[in-house]
């Protein structure tokens, strides 16, 4: 049978027709399939990106943690003296203490310190210049040895990858890990600039210091705990004594924790430069750049940045000095017939001294007999320093200072009660001598000078740098009943009650404390005036 | 003659559910994929947010209350029935903790043997309390 070609032309167009279901659901199941597979990928690839972010994170927070405090970032003090005079403020207080970022900021204090006593002296200070800059010099040496071993990234990176390579980036590949990309995204920046640093003000200052030194906590809002509370400025210039001192800021109460890029690079110096030449500042923000990769395929870079902070606050404090006491001789001046003629000396408890024979005209001789030292009992020192009025006074006011600088927490009645238990046990007509130090720990002590066993790190043959300042007068007090005379011509007569008059003077000598940890000198001198006189009878 | 015409006809709608047979599947298992991505991502936020809360303490059990305040903010779902913490890692030097969460996923579509899925996800934080 034969088909007419329009037949023969629908029937074919009818099988074309036929085949094309078949071929189009191939066709797009396979492209389901290819964009399943496209999603899968693509999927992983951003899952991966998120996980290497988190790896990168977490090895740039342990960077700032590990930061304050290991080894290798650290510097152990050097022999120099100008090093060897921050033993204290140290981790472990020995020649070779080491410092970290968590207390170079103790550093810095101790030398302002040394620089604050000076200025408040002021023009009693003495020949202080050499211990400022002595003590500013060490200061900036250990700073910039710290500040080169945090600028150096080989030195961190060891911090990052111990966290990094923790966390899994399964979705870039089973096998891989995290690792270090060295170079550019390893730089330091310096945060929080006029912030607080972890040094806080306590009341133990010489003198008051102005607000361009010091402020309050700057974190909004402050912890409970930030107030009243007073610290020093970090990064920013703190000058004294014609000198430039630094502290790194950390805010108070705060934990290392991840920053913005933006907010770490506008901390970078350059192009942000200090208000004041520091060139080698110690920083306190990181960056960190870690990357995954497959063996012959595409990886993932990540960076991140943190802000280290100690979480520790420490006092402005010179934690390792000493005070020495001098109970100068004590004098007893003669005065016959109101005339000042010789003098005698007393010990440090009741004594009894006798006069040369002094005219008693027109024929005669005048002995007195003073009958003295009875001021100093009971024999404790803060008696032999408080005899007489003023009781506690400037004086008691200057140790207290200074006691403070050693140990903020000491309070007036903690210094006149170890002032107290300290007997005078030799009570001999001679200059005694004490020594009032801290163990650098806080606990005070105070013995005569034969007897003290000063800590490693103070020398007790220092003197402070000050010139002589009386800061008490101790006004004449009459004494009755404590002198008197006889006359002999020829024959005694007598005795005839003497007036005397006992007076003193405390005087200070400021130190700086750089000066083997002298941080001053008190001197108490006494003397008794014996005033008599008479005429002898003498037969024409 | 007329019985080629009606099966000509018929043939079109035949291919079209034999290839619906295959394309549904298809796309029945790319919705199950998609989930299980989402879920697994979902699994390490909540693992990195639990070891983040528990890094910033100061003990393991203050670490462990912490990791399980922040577990909380994660609802369940139909799809996502339940996340919990697996294991909490606070040692004692204080070096980093390590958080375990497990999330059970049920699948919108379920296949013969995969009906339900767990995901583990691990997370260790450098403690910087």
């Amino acid at each position: 049978m034969t088909v007419s070609p329009s037949k023969s032309l629908a029937k074919n167009q009818l099988q074309r027709d036929k085949g094309s279901a078949i071929a189009f659901s191939a066709v797009l199941a396979l492209i389901l399939v290819l964009l399943g597979v496209a999603f899968v990928v693509i999927s992983m690839y951003m899952g991966g990106g998120k996980e290497i972010k988190n790896a990168v994170d977490a090895g740039a927070l342990n960077v700032g943690r590990k930061v304050l405090d290991e080894e290798i970032v650290s510097v152990n003090l050097s022999a120099d003296a100008n090093q060897q005079f921050f033993r204290d403020v140290t981790d472990t207080g020995t020649v070779d203490g080491k410092v970290t970022l968590r207390n170079i900021n103790r550093v810095w204090a101790k030398a302002l310190f040394v620089a604050l006593n000076a200025d408040a002296a002021g023009g009693d200070a003495g020949p202080t210049d050499a211990s400022v800059q002595a003590a500013h010099d060490g200061a900036l040496a250990i700073s910039n040895g710290l500040a080169e071993k945090l600028t150096t990234a080989a030195n961190l990176e060891g911090f990052f990858t111990d966290f990094a390579q923790r966390n899994s980036v399964r979705m870039i590949g089973t096998d891989v890990s995290v690792t270090v990309i060295p170079g550019a995204g390893w730089q330091t920046s310096l945060m929080n600039r006029a912030a607080e640093s972890n040094i806080e003000i306590k009341d133990n200052l010489p003198s008051a210091i102005g607000g361009a030194l010091v402020t309050a906590c700057t974190r909004n809002p402050a912890p409970a705990g930030a107030a009243g509370k007073t610290f020093l400025r970090g990064y920013e210039p703190l000058t004294a004594a014609g000198l430039t001192f630094w502290q790194v800021p950390f805010q108070y109460e705060e934990k290392p924790h991840l920053v913005a890029r933006s907010t770490f690079d506008n901390g970078k110096q350059p192009p942000n430069m200090l208000p004041a030449v520091w060139d080698n500042p110690p920083p306190n923000a990181f960056s960190v750049e870690g990357k995954a990769v497959k063996a012959g395929s595409t990886g993932e870079l990540a960076m991140s940045w943190v802000l280290t902070n100690p979480k520790q606050t420490y006092p402005m404090q010179f934690p390792l000095g000493f005070i020495r006491i001098k109970l100068a001789r004590n004098i007893v001046q003669w005065y016959p017939d109101g005339i000042a003629a010789g003098e005698d000396h007393y010990k440090f408890e009741s004594d009894t001294v006798t006069s040369p024979a002094y005219p008693a005209p027109p024929c005669g001789l005048c002995v007195a007999t003073a009958y003295v030292g009875n001021e100093y009992f009971p024999p404790s020192l803060y008696k032999a320093i408080c005899a007489i009025e003023p009781i506690g006074g400037e004086a008691m006011n200057r140790l207290l200072q200074r006691v403070k600088e050693m140990n903020p927490d000491f309070t007036m009645n903690n210094l006149e009660t170890l002032l107290d238990e300290c007997l005078m046990l030799d009570t001999e007509d001679a200059d005694h001598e004490f020594l009032l130090w801290s163990d650098g720990q806080g606990h005070m002590s105070v013995q005569e000078l034969s007897a003290a066993v000063l800590p490693p790190g103070l020398d007790a043959s220092q003197h402070p740098e000050g010139t002589d300042l009386v800061v008490d007068v101790e006004p004449g007090v009459p004494l009755y009943n404590n002198a008197d005379f006889v006359i002999k011509c020829p024959g005694d007569f007598g005795p005839f009650p003497a007036v005397t008059e006992l007076s003193g003077t405390r005087t200070w000598y400021a130190g700086t404390g750089f000066k083997g940890g002298c941080l001053g000198e008190l001197v108490i001198q006494r003397k008794t005036d014996v005033y008599f006189g008479g005429i002898c009878p003498c037969a024409p | 003659m007329r019985v080629g015409k009606k099966s000509e006809k018929g043939q079109g709608l035949v291919e079209a559910i034999a290839a619906a047979f295959i394309l549904i599947p298809i796309a029945l298992c790319l919705l199950d994929l998609i989930v299980v991505v989402m879920a697994n991502s979902m699994n390490d936020t909540a693992a990195k947010n639990a070891a983040r809360a528990a890094a910033n303490q100061g003990d393991q059990a203050s670490a462990s209350l912490a990791a399980e305040k922040s577990i909380q903010s994660f609802k369940s779902s139909a799809i996502v029935s339940s996340i919990v913490l697996d294991s909490v890692d606070y040692p004692p030097s204080k070096d980093g903790v390590t958080v375990r969460t497990k999330m059970e996923v049920n699948l919108p579509v379920p296949f013969p043997g995969y009906s339900h899925v767990t995901f583990v996800a691990q997370d260790v934080e450098p403690i910087v309390y």
